[in-house]
């Protein structure tokens, strides 16, 4: 009564790229079960059998490999080739948006990266879009600077200057790009890192101030 | 009392449904008769293999979809639920079959039990209980009796045992039933019924563990259970009396179907987009790939 013999369809199939075809469940011609434990090929548990965990697991990481090509890298934000480059991700998507036409109208040279994707991560051409940046500051909404973080660990590359804000509030552009200006204007020619602890600028006493990049 | 359709052209049988692995459970265990009491009720009521959809989650129990040939998703402790809902909605030509045991049910699971019971989705849910968490050696489970002493409760479980049936009827179960592992017929039939049922249908399984449930083997409930189905006075259809028997626990045990209501809208039929037909069979929102990539850019 069905065309595949119990056992017979493969929804784990070992493949290159660690894509198994999917038929979906329901389907006349296709029995099968999936499971959450590590499984056959066939989807049922595996009975501790080593050599089937190993194929499973390479054939589930091979689609990281497969995936890396996908992923979105950073977008820029601002006129290329600035000094200065302000990276962050997610919903300080706007404020650094509006942080860099502020710098610039302000004369102070900036731009923005923003990170969509993460996970997983193309080191390769990550590292190329990186070495676009000078003065890498990194604008981040926890104490710890997550992305920062995971930029070094992955490409090696170390961020310039961190603006961290941990006060449970959203950032402003006008914050952020006050807050460039101060350390800008303390930080040494490129290379110096400023050690600094996290918090925003004084916005009346700076923000008329230029800032020598 | 509730009968059985069974289909005059007898095709399926319950080798039908024999999976090809081996199965592992220890021998003597009551999920064997369950098992077979399952493929019975499948092939009486001539579902085909690709119609049924087994969902289960962690335990011994839960391993009872890896060794049937049907569909089956065995997923995570205490999940069986949402996922059976979730495959039932997305294709409700399946019958949907759960299968755990009495702590992934009532235990992990307990919070989307309450929920799924008020909900009446038009599932089968097959609880293998045998008051013990027997996959991981032997902890007390919600169905343990009072004072159970096991290695987590060496001074004996302070907690009382949770009564699925009773709960399962307040909770707005539209079938409640239970059965009982040493006797195979009336598992299939009780099961054939649950499934037949337009609704959330419960049948908790008195179930013996050989190995870590020592006081409520097949020899303790043999003399105690009794058949509900063989009292023709006895009316399934009044809560109040369903309620009464759903109490009564001891030297006499009611197995059988304890309560139903008929009629009741399952949460299909309430879900406006299930009315052109399963959501699998429909086309995907009619939404060209530039609206979806705009929709996209929007959000960005």
């Amino acid at each position: 009564m069905d065309a595949l013999a119990p056992g017979e369809y493969k929804r784990y199939a070992i493949t290159a790229d660690g894509i198994s075809p999917r038929a979906r469940q329901g389907h006349p011609n296709t029995v099968f079960t999936v499971t959450s434990d590590e499984h056959t090929e066939t989807g049922r548990i595996e009975d501790e059998d080593a050599a089937n965990r190993i194929a499973q697991h390479e054939k589930r990481m091979r689609k990281i490999e497969t995936m890396k090509p996908e992923m979105r890298m950073p977008e820029w934000y601002g006129p290329k080739n600035a000094p200065i480059t302000l990276m962050g991700w997610g919903a300080t998507r706007h404020a650094i948006r509006e942080a860099v036409d502020l710098l610039n109208a302000d004369g102070v040279k900036a731009n923005a990266l923003h990170f969509i994707d993460i996970y997983p991560l193309d080191e390769a051409r990550l590292e190329k879009e990186l070495a676009k940046a000078q003065h890498l500051i990194d604008i981040e909404g926890n104490y710890t600077a997550q992305l920062a973080q995971v930029v070094r660990v992955y490409t090696g590359r170390a961020v310039d200057d961190k603006i961290l804000k941990y006060n449970g509030r959203p950032f402003s552009g006008v914050e952020i790009a006050n807050t460039v200006k101060i350390r800008m204007k303390h930080a040494a020619p490129r290379v110096a890192k400023i050690s600094h602890n996290g918090h925003g600028g004084n916005a009346k006493k700076t923000s008329k101030r230029k800032v020598h990049a | 009392m509730i009968d059985v359709k069974v289909m005059p052209e007898f095709k399926l049988t319950p080798k039908s449904y024999e999976g090809e692995r081996e199965v592992t459970w220890c021998p003597g265990c009551g999920d064997f008769g369950i098992l077979n009491a399952v493929k019975q009720s499948l092939a009486q009521l001539q579902i085909p293999p690709y119609q049924a959809y087994f969902v289960s989650g962690i335990g011994c129990g839960s391993k009872l979809p890896d060794y049937v040939h049907s569909n089956g998703f065995l997923g995570l402790h205490g999940r069986s639920l949402p996922m059976a809902q979730g495959a039932k909605l997305a294709n409700h030509d399946l019958k949907v079959i759960v299968t755990v045991g009495d702590g992934d049910a009532y235990g992990i699971g307990a919070g989307h039990f309450v929920h799924a019971l008020r909900r009446n989705s038009d599932i089968t849910m097959i609880v293998e209980d045998n008051k013990v968490y027997a996959l991981t050696k032997g902890q007390y489970s919600p169905t343990s009796t009072k004072g159970w002493v096991a290695s987590t409760t060496p001074d004996g479980a302070i907690e009382i045992e949770f009564n699925p049936v009773v709960m399962a009827i307040a909770g707005g179960a539209t079938f409640v039933a239970r059965t009982f592992s040493g006797d195979p017929k009336h598992m299939a039939a009780t099961f054939a019924k649950a499934i037949q049922h337009k609704g959330f249908a419960l049948v908790d399984v008195l179930q013996s563990c050989v190995v870590y449930n020592l006081v409520n083997t097949v020899e303790w409930y043999r003399p105690r259970v009794y058949k509900l189905d063989d009292d023709a006075s006895y009316n399934p259809r009044d809560y109040n009396t369903a309620m009464a028997k759903a109490h009564e626990w001891g030297d006499r045990i009611p197995i059988g179907v304890l309560y139903v209501e008929e009629g009741r809208p399952t949460y299909e039929d309430q879900v406006k987009a299930l009315e052109k037909g399963a959501l699998v069979k429909q086309p995907l929102g009619g939404y060209s790939k530039a609206t979806w990539d705009e929709f996209r850019a929007s959000m960005m």
